[in-house]
């Protein structure tokens, strides 16, 4: 049976739900598309539940402290059939009653656990080279393209490092943004033509200056900071630009 | 001009290896800023090291003359003071960019000890008391220094930290005769007294404010004088036991001075020797390595070819093969090539089954080396065994750094060039002295 949810995750959790009731064996997980395939399997709709999907979340944290936030950032991949990989990893937890993440041997276990590293990875960069511009007084702004769509991983940190002020943190490649202001924090969405954000000139000269007078010059190392920050990320990156 | 001035003091901070902005998890809602207990790296300069905080001295107007140092009164180089105002809006306004993590202020000695602590304080009162930032501030003591103003800076910043500069008193007398060992172990001292009690009186009273929750750390010139691996890691070793330091950062030394003594400017920079020690630093931290076992009076110097796990490997064939299915964690350690990561995750992985080298792989276990040390289901599978001499070979890395020249490797190498496996890079990333 093919299951297809509503590409949210508690719509998964709903999914994983059913699965377990009808006892499916089979199952394939897929978002729904406008266009469904046609396909020799049956087909079922799933019909998001937050009850249902709370009652799998709670039995995902049963098996280990981080487990569900794993399978979260795998799923955040957005990859083609992620969701089946996160089934059988799934599987794997609940009929052992372990935690999935420790049972390496298992090839979706690693396939799924390199995912979610990939995008915890992404997450972690993004604190690092988000770079804020002032636009006004109290109010900053900053643009990023992520790969994968780690926003809502990221709007805590900013949001608790800077409680006192207003500031968007525009995603130019998923087209949403993080508003903060005091008052909390949230995600929307854009428009797809978005305005280049003005220049924020005396502390960006000022930290250009900096970021090359500190480079050591008996021991520059071109590649190694290419490792750290990869070309991708360099175009929003101040300290890069001329 | 305040562009000037950051061209002349962060150029003269460079030279400081040190830069994580680890092990503190200050906040507040009423200002802005906050510590990331793991330390954030906002950027990579072009020699490859992480830039986590804003390195700055507060001035290199120095009336000291120590002849490793760039700043030395004799020397002819312009010249900087930054005004406490002009640093703490300058870091303030990086922070609010999301540059950095926030200060490592270090400084030349300004007139006297007190004139400079005094300066630097009034820096991160203004920070922490005007600004209210909660953001990271490593602050470098000045030895000499009254222990009042030593306090005070505890209390202000997240880490402190006392360089002790040269690996022996005798070499410190030589190069930085107004620098007296005394004058450096005893804030080290104070720092850790005063971090005691205050531990002390934050059980008493939760809303005792805290000293350097970071702790301290230091910092060693290596290659400017003649001490050997064998009596860094002693110093090393008490460094971290008597004084609870956080970290002990090496510094390949730069030929910056002048002095019969120091090496010329044309003797290349030990950056190898330099990653050796960062390793075997991380054998005594992570590994559950003594100083002994990594060199000894007999070898006092790291070899330089060999990563100090596999070169203290070779030397104990007797304790291998390992068999990975039931070694202990501690043992598993000791394995080259399986690191903190790998020997978890085969304690957890073979509580479920019983593994092979197949399964170490899809790990992610890297086994080019291990497979030389151990067995899995009662099979060795390499060709070569841990007693044979020529194993050392295939375990040499060729030299990763090519400026290194013959002064600074020991010709024990039984193989000269000849295909060696090379440092990857990863490895290397995760030695330089960057965050952890
Ligand atoms: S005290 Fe010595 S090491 Fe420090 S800045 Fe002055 S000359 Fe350099």
């Amino acid at each position: 049976m093919v299951y297809y949810y509503d590409s949210t995750f508690d719509g998964l959790m709903t999914a994983i739900f059913d699965i377990y009731s009808a006892k499916d064996n089979e199952a394939i997980i897929q978002p729904t598309t406008e266009n469904v395939p046609f396909t020799l399997y049956g087909s079922h709709n799933v019909i998001t539940n937050v009850a249902k999907s709370d009652r799998v979340q709670k039995g995902l944290r049963k098996l280990g402290p981080r487990v569900l936030e794993q399978l979260y950032k795998a799923w955040l991949s957005h990859d083609d059939g992620i969701e089946n990989i996160m089934l059988s990893v799934i599987r794997i937890g609940l009929s052992s009653g372990k935690d999935p993440f420790e049972q390496r041997t298992h090839e979706a276990v690693c396939k799924l656990d390199s995912i979610q590293r990939k995008v915890s990875r992404e997450a972690e960069r993004m604190l690092q080279f988000v770079r804020f511009k002032k636009l006004a007084e109290n109010l900053y702004a900053a643009d990023i393209e992520p790969h994968f769509d780690v926003l809502e991983l990221i709007g805590e940190h900013f949001h608790s490092r800077f409680p006192q002020s207003n500031f968007i943190i525009r995603n130019l490649r998923h087209y949403k943004a993080i508003l903060s202001t005091p008052a909390g924090w949230h995600i929307t969405s854009l428009p797809r033509d978005n305005p280049p954000l003005p220049k924020d000139a005396e502390y960006e000269n000022l930290w250009r200056t900096y970021f090359k007078i500190i480079a050591n010059e008996s021991r520059i190392n071109l590649k190694l900071q290419r490792q750290f920050v990869p070309l991708k990320y360099r175009k929003h990156l101040t300290e890069f630009q001329i | 001009m305040l562009e000037e001035k950051l061209k002349i003091l962060g150029g003269a901070a460079k030279y400081d290896a040190s830069c994580s902005s680890s092990g503190s998890g200050r906040a507040g809602k009423d200002g802005f800023g906050n510590a990331h207990m793991a330390g954030i790296c906002h950027s990579w300069a072009a020699d490859g090291r992480c830039i986590s905080l804003l390195k700055v001295l507060m001035s290199n107007e120095c009336v000291y003359n120590c002849s490793y140092c760039v700043n030395r009164r004799g020397n002819d180089v312009p010249r900087a003071t930054f005004t406490p105002e002009e640093l703490a809006a300058l870091t303030a306004e990086f922070y609010r960019r999301n540059y950095i993590e926030g200060l490592f202020l270090s400084s030349a000695v300004v007139h006297n000890p007190d004139y400079t602590m005094e300066l630097m304080l009034k820096t991160l009162r203004i920070l922490r008391k005007s600004y209210r930032f909660y953001g990271y501030i490593h602050l470098k003591v000045i030895p000499g220094a009254d222990p009042l103003l030593l306090y005070e800076a505890g209390l202000l910043a997240d880490r402190l930290s006392v360089n002790i500069e040269l690996p022996s008193e005798k070499s410190l007398k030589l190069l930085a005769p107004q620098k007296k060992k005394t004058a450096i172990i005893r804030p080290m001292e104070a720092i850790k007294s005063n971090k005691l009690q205050n531990l002390e009186e934050r059980k008493l009273f939760t809303s005792a404010p805290l000293f350097a929750p970071a702790g301290q750390t230091t910092q060693v010139i290596v290659g400017a004088t003649p001490e050997s691996d064998f009596s860094i890691l002693q110093l090393t070793k008490s460094l971290y036991n008597r004084y609870n330091m956080k970290r002990v950062y090496y510094s390949a030394y730069i030929p910056v001075g002048r002095h019969p003594i120091l090496p010329g400017p044309d003797r290349p920079v030990p950056l190898l020797r330099e990653h050796r020690l960062y390793q075997a630093d991380w054998l005594l931290r992570f590994y559950r390595f003594d100083a002994d076992e990594i060199v000894d009076s007999e070898n006092p110097n790291l070899d330089l070819n060999l990563d100090p796990k596999c070169a203290w490997a070779l030397r104990h064939p007797e304790l291998f093969p390992v068999d990975i299915n039931s070694a202990e964690y501690e043992l598993l350690l000791r394995v080259p090539g399986i690191g903190v990561t790998s020997a978890r995750r085969i304690i957890e992985a073979r509580r479920h089954k019983k593994l092979d080298l197949d399964d170490m792989r899809k790990m992610g276990c890297v086994i080019k080396r291990a497979i030389y040390f151990v067995t899995a289901k009662g099979r060795f599978a390499a060709t070569v065994s841990p007693d044979s001499p020529i194993l050392r070979d295939i375990l040499s890395e060729g030299t990763p750094y090519p400026q290194m020249s013959l002064f600074d490797t020991p010709s024990t190498s039984l193989l000269q060039g000849g295909s060696k496996l090379s440092l990857s890079d990863s490895t290397r990333a995760a030695l330089q002295p960057v965050k952890i």
